[in-house]
Parts: C-alpha cells; sequence; structure tokens
C-alpha cells in the first residue's frame, strides 16, 4: 500500500479519461504532480550508478503508454511506484551485469539491503522531504554551513577544511554527525505523524 | 582505532568518492561483520540522497523534467521503441533443460568457450577511442542506442556520435593511434574507426592533431568533405559554410555543392561555401576586438534565445536552460567568438564587455572559453557580479578566475590570459530563471595604461 499524505493522492480519474479520449496534455499534470515524490523515492533507494531521473522518466512513459491497463478505482499514484519499483529492480538487474560494477559503486551489501527496501510499501517520501527541511532548519546555523557547502555548493571538503581551520577527517565526521542528528529527527516527525490512505 | 571508528571513517569516504579498491574491500568486510552497521549505513546513505535530491531540486529541475518527460510521449512509435523500450532489460525466458548425451555437451561447451573468445576478441576491437579529458555536459551514444551522460576522463567509447550540449563543453578523445580530436562548444560528432577514420562534424567546432594514416581520415560537414592523412588542423561547421584552419601538414577540402576541391597548406584557410570561392589564404592575422552583432537573426554561433530588440535595431540572446555535468540548471546564453574567423586575442589591456537585462536583480556571470594558438583547450575563465534589472558592465582581464568546475585541471591550464584566443564569450544566471537577455557583447582594448 501507498503511504502518501491526502494532498499528495488526488483523484486522477477524471485526468485518466481525458487521456484515454487522447488528451495528452493532461498526463503533464500528472507528471508534474508525481515526479517529485517518485524521484526523491527512486533516489533514496537506488544506488549510486543509476540515474534516477532516467527510470523517473521511463516510468512515466511506460505509464503512459500502458494506461489502457490501469484499473480505474484503484490507487493510481500507487500504480506509477509499482512501475517504478519494477524499472528500479530491472536496472539494478542489468547493473549487477557489468563485471565491475560491485567493485565501482557501491557494497554488495548496501545495494542488497536497498534492494530489499524497494520490494517494502512505499512510504510517504514527500513528507519525508518536508519533514527534512524543517529539521534542518532547526540545527543551529554554525552546523548548517556545513550541509549547505556540501551539498548545495558541492564545495570540496579540502575547501571547507580550509575555511574552517579543521581537518578534512574533522568535516568528514562533522557531515556524518549532522546527518544522523536529521536521520533521528525525521524518524521522530514521520513516527508522530503518517497518513494511510 | 577500533574497528567501528575505521567503518565511520571508511563510510564517510566512501559517501565522499575517495575510496580506493583496498579500502573499499575493507568497507565491505566490514559491513558483512555486523548487520548493525549494515543498517546505520542504509539510513546514513537514504538522508544523504535525501540531502543531495533536495540541494539540486528547484522549479527549473521540475520543469526541465516535465518538459524532456513530455517530449518523449510525443515522439513517433519508431523512435519511442528504439529510445524507450530498448533500454529495458529483456526478460529472461524461463526454460526446462532436456536430457542430453554428453557428447553434446562437450560439443556445445566447445562451441561456448570459441564464441567467447570470439566475442572477447572481436569486442576489444570495437573500442576504438577514449575520453582523455573533458569539461562540461556531453553525451555519447553508441553501443545499439546506449546513451552516457556520465563521461569521465578514460572512458573507453566504440564508434557513436559525441555531443558538447552546452556552451562550455569540451571534450578530448584519443583514438587507438594517439590520433585527438578536440570537440569545443554545443557540438555534435559522430565518428567511427573500422578500416580508415570517418567523422561527421553536424554541429560546432573541432580541433584535431591526426597520427600519419594508412588510408585517409575523412571528415564530413553538410557543406564539405576533408580528406586528412595527418596534420593539424581546426573545422567549424555552419548551416552552409565550413571553415578549416590548417596549422600543420596538408588537408584537402571538397565542396559538397560542386565537388571543386582545394589542398589546404599550413598557416592557411579555406571556406567552403555556395557563395565564396573555394580558394586558401594566409590565415588572418589575429586582432584584439570584436564586436557580437546581435542584428542578423538566430544563427548557428548562437547559443540561447534569439529575438529582435523591441525598437528593431538589433536583437536579444535570451538564457536557456541547461544542466551542468553537476546536475545543477543554469540559465546561459553564449557567442562563438573565433572559429569562423579571424582570431580575436586576449592582451593585458583586453575588456569584456556585456550589455543585456535581467527581470530582477541577480547575479550573473560573464565567462571566456579560450583556447591556446595551437588549438588546444586553455580552460574557461569567469568573473561574477550582482547586477541591477538593466547591465552594462566592462571587466578588465585581470578579474577573470578559472571556472571553479576546473580546478582539477588547474595544473596543466594557463594562469596568464594574454596570448589566448578567444571560442566563445557567455554569460549565465544561476539555478532561478530571471529572464537573463544580452544585447551586446565585446572586446576590445583599454586605452588607459
Amino acid at each position: 500500500m501507498l503511504r502518501v499524505r491526502s494532498s499528495d493522492n488526488p483523484d486522477f480519474t477524471n485526468l485518466i479519461h481525458r487521456i484515454r479520449d487522447g488528451d495528452q496534455s493532461c498526463f503533464e499534470i500528472i507528471v508534474r504532480r508525481l515526479e517529485r515524490p517518485l524521484r526523491a523515492w527512486l533516489a533514496t533507494h537506488a544506488s549510486p550508478a543509476v540515474d534516477v531521473d532516467e527510470i523517473a522518466q521511463r516510468t512515466f512513459v511506460i505509464a503512459f503508454n500502458k494506461l489502457d491497463t490501469f484499473e480505474s478505482g484503484t490507487n493510481f499514484a500507487a500504480w506509477i511506484f509499482t512501475i517504478a519499483r519494477y524499472q528500479l529492480l530491472a536496472e539494478l538487474q542489468r547493473l549487477r551485469r557489468v563485471a565491475d560494477y560491485h567493485a565501482r559503486f557501491a557494497p554488495e551489501l548496501l545495494e542488497r539491503e536497498l534492494e530489499r527496501r524497494v520490494q517494502e510499501p512505499v512510504e510517504c517520501v514527500e513528507e519525508r522531504l518536508d519533514h527534512l527541511r524543517k529539521c534542518l532548519d532547526s540545527i543551529e546555523g554554525n552546523l548548517r554551513k556545513y550541509v549547505f557547502w556540501r551539498y548545495d555548493e558541492e564545495i570540496p571538503l579540502e575547501e571547507m577544511a580550509n575555511r574552517t581551520g579543521r581537518s578534512v577527517g574533522a568535516i568528514k565526521k562533522q557531515l556524518w554527525q549532522i546527518r544522523r542528528k536529521l536521520q533521528h529527527c525525521v524518524e521522530v516527525k514521520m513516527q508522530s505523524k503518517s497518513v494511510t490512505l | 582505532m577500533n574497528e567501528q571508528e575505521r567503518f565511520d571513517q571508511l563510510w564517510n569516504d566512501y559517501l565522499e568518492g575517495e575510496l580506493n579498491e583496498t579500502r573499499f574491500a575493507e568497507l565491505r568486510g566490514l559491513m558483512a561483520n555486523d548487520d548493525g552497521r549494515l543498517s546505520a549505513a542504509v539510513k546514513d546513505f537514504q538522508v544523504h540522497r535525501l540531502l543531495c535530491f533536495q540541494a539540486k531540486d528547484s522549479d527549473a529541475r521540475h520543469e526541465a523534467f516535465v518538459s524532456a518527460t513530455m517530449s518523449k510521449l510525443r515522439q513517433p512509435p519508431d523512435e519511442f521503441v528504439r529510445n524507450v523500450v530498448g533500454k529495458i532489460p529483456r526478460m529472461q525466458r524461463s526454460s526446462v533443460i532436456p536430457r542430453i548425451p554428453n557428447w553434446t555437451l562437450s560439443a556445445a561447451a566447445t562451441f561456448v568457450i570459441m564464441a567467447t573468445i570470439w566475442f572477447f576478441t572481436h569486442q576489444r576491437s570495437t573500442t576504438i577511442a577514449k575520453i582523455t579529458d573533458l569539461s562540461g555536459p556531453a553525451l555519447w551514444t553508441g553501443d545499439g542506442g546506449r546513451v552516457i551522460s556520465n563521461l569521465q576522463t578514460g572512458t573507453i567509447l566504440s564508434g557513436g556520435t559525441l555531443e558538447g550540449t552546452s556552451p562550455s563543453s569540451w571534450v578530448e578523445l584519443t583514438f587507438n593511434d594517439g590520433s585527438i580530436l578536440t570537440l569545443s562548444g554545443d557540438s555534435m560528432l559522430t565518428f567511427s574507426d573500422l578500416e580508415y577514420k570517418e567523422l561527421y562534424l553536424k554541429r560546432g567546432g573541432l580541433s584535431a592533431d591526426v597520427k600519419p594514416q594508412s588510408k585517409p581520415m575523412l571528415v564530413y560537414t553538410r557543406s564539405a568533405k576533408l580528406i586528412i592523412r595527418g596534420t593539424r588542423f581546426d573545422v567549424q561547421t555552419e548551416m552552409a559554410s565550413t571553415s578549416l584552419d590548417v596549422h600543420n601538414g596538408l588537408v584537402e577540402i571538397r565542396r559538397i555543392s560542386d565537388g571543386q576541391s582545394v589542398r589546404v597548406p599550413a598557416s592557411y584557410r579555406a571556406v567552403a561555401a555556395a557563395d565564396q570561392a573555394l580558394t586558401p589564404v594566409p590565415t588572418p592575422s589575429a586582432v584584439h576586438s570584436w564586436e557580437s552583432d546581435m542584428g542578423r537573426g538566430s544563427r548557428e554561433e548562437f547559443y540561447g534565445k534569439w529575438k529582435p530588440e523591441p525598437n528593431g535595431v538589433g536583437g536579444l540572446l535570451g538564457a536557456i536552460p541547461y544542466v551542468t555535468s553537476k546536475e545543477k540548471i543554469i540559465f546561459a546564453c553564449s557567442m562563438s567568438v573565433s572559429p569562423a574567423q579571424t582570431p580575436v586575442i586576449l592582451n593585458a589591456n583586453s575588456q569584456i564587455k556585456v550589455r543585456g537585462m535581467l527581470k530582477k536583480s541577480s547575479r550573473l556571470w560573464v565567462g571566456l572559453t579560450l583556447r591556446q594558438p595551437g588549438g588546444e583547450f586553455a580552460g574557461r575563465f569567469q568573473v561574477t557580479k550582482q547586477v541591477g534589472e538593466r547591465f552594462d558592465l566592462t571587466f578588465l582581464l585581470s578579474e577573470f578566475e578559472l571556472d571553479p568546475s576546473l580546478k582539477h585541471a588547474q595544473a596543466e591550464l594557463p594562469t596568464e590570459l594574454d596570448g589566448l584566443i578567444i571560442d566563445a564569450i557567455y554569460a549565465h544566471t544561476l539555478h532561478d530563471q530571471v529572464g537573463l537577455e544580452v544585447s551586446h557583447f565585446g572586446i576590445s582594448e583599454s586605452t588607459l595604461p
């Protein structure tokens, strides 16, 4: 079952009818509504070698072409995520056939664990993302700058070390501690408020 | 350092892409020893990925994704099948193994071994070149339609199409025989090397340093065919003309429209176009000043969306979005400066001018893509400034600094810009669409001491 907040799961029935009648532009509304949660979900479940945007795009193209097989009255967003799940699993299978894949991109155990989680019920990623933003706002500015430098500005660790007068190792450790704090904060928020549709 | 601390250190190095093979193996071992570590690592990985996602997320990226996805829906069925379905791994057929006599299995095994040897031998022969340096976004399409967008130095390629997808793109390709091609700017090149090298320059500019060839290398553009045995040259193609500058050796250029051909020696230039004589002329002397001409409508040397100026006198080159190699969207416009014209060379007194407008005040980047007199890439150098809705800026050469995305190649790039040729001039804003439109680019010499 797809767990989403209610505003994430509008009634797509009317749009689907119109697309089936030939109004392709209605599909754009669906893409606009679902692309962010879909890409965010893929980003957290795909190993580093996977091109998340490509899988998301492929998912929408397949959904569009297979729209006749969608069962009216069922959860359309869940249907899209199911297509994405199979596309992601297929991509992971393809990557495993690349001989040096594990040596280059991800420890095999990490990838297996991610693959296991792909098959779990899809949670509300957009809600998780909202919580992450709030948690980021709640950490003190001195620590927040590390996140901004690393993720928004993509400043090399050496440069961050120069700016702060700390060692590269200390910067890495600092980032790791911040991520743990954020993870804990998000988990607490997710547990205190979730909606199942 | 205990085992847990060591794991934390290796894990952080992994996320930062700093693990070598030995330490990678060590990380795998430590992960396998403790389920708790794996669980913690996955959680940390997911937070890391969400932070990356939210940092790169923007309305512009959202629009670009929606637009790209919708354009794929509109492809005709055949193209769709090639581009999309062709990439989806096929389902493995389930099979039942019948009882087979042993001799048949032996023969089959021999066949498989021979076929495998042939396959790998054949595979080796189809890798014809590798990327030896690159900067900016680029794509390679080959191997039955496979598209690679994360090209890296060392990527080995079979024949296919290499595409620079922005004005700042630059890719150096080295063939197995040591011949080097440099593709720069918004450009597209299809290449193969079976019995001889065959190149189709469909868009943009190419510099080549070709080793002596047993069979001539052929370069096709829309308006010309070049025949090369071993030389150094630059070629630039536009809709109706091809400009060739030879630095070393001799190149034959044949005009497609009437089959006429000439041989172009070193330090000479020829332009193949239907409306001018195909005659080699000495390479023009360099100049130090240049003015953009925005008034003649959209042209190939523009990167951006052209429109006439409201007063009807000139034109405006509007910034268009593109995704950088770091998957950030910026809004850029650019103009080729030297390739098809007289080389424009920087000197210590050079001034760079840009005039235009924005819908709202924003930080603006202005930059130059430069090359060495021999044709080699010399880097991108830029300057940034907060500007208002209308701007008319003049920068001194000394204000320009190396584009940070080229920091990895800093040691190989010149530090003095004096004497370098300007390939292109560009302007861009970052992330948010603020309606950048440029009405004028210019290079001049300061008269002040």
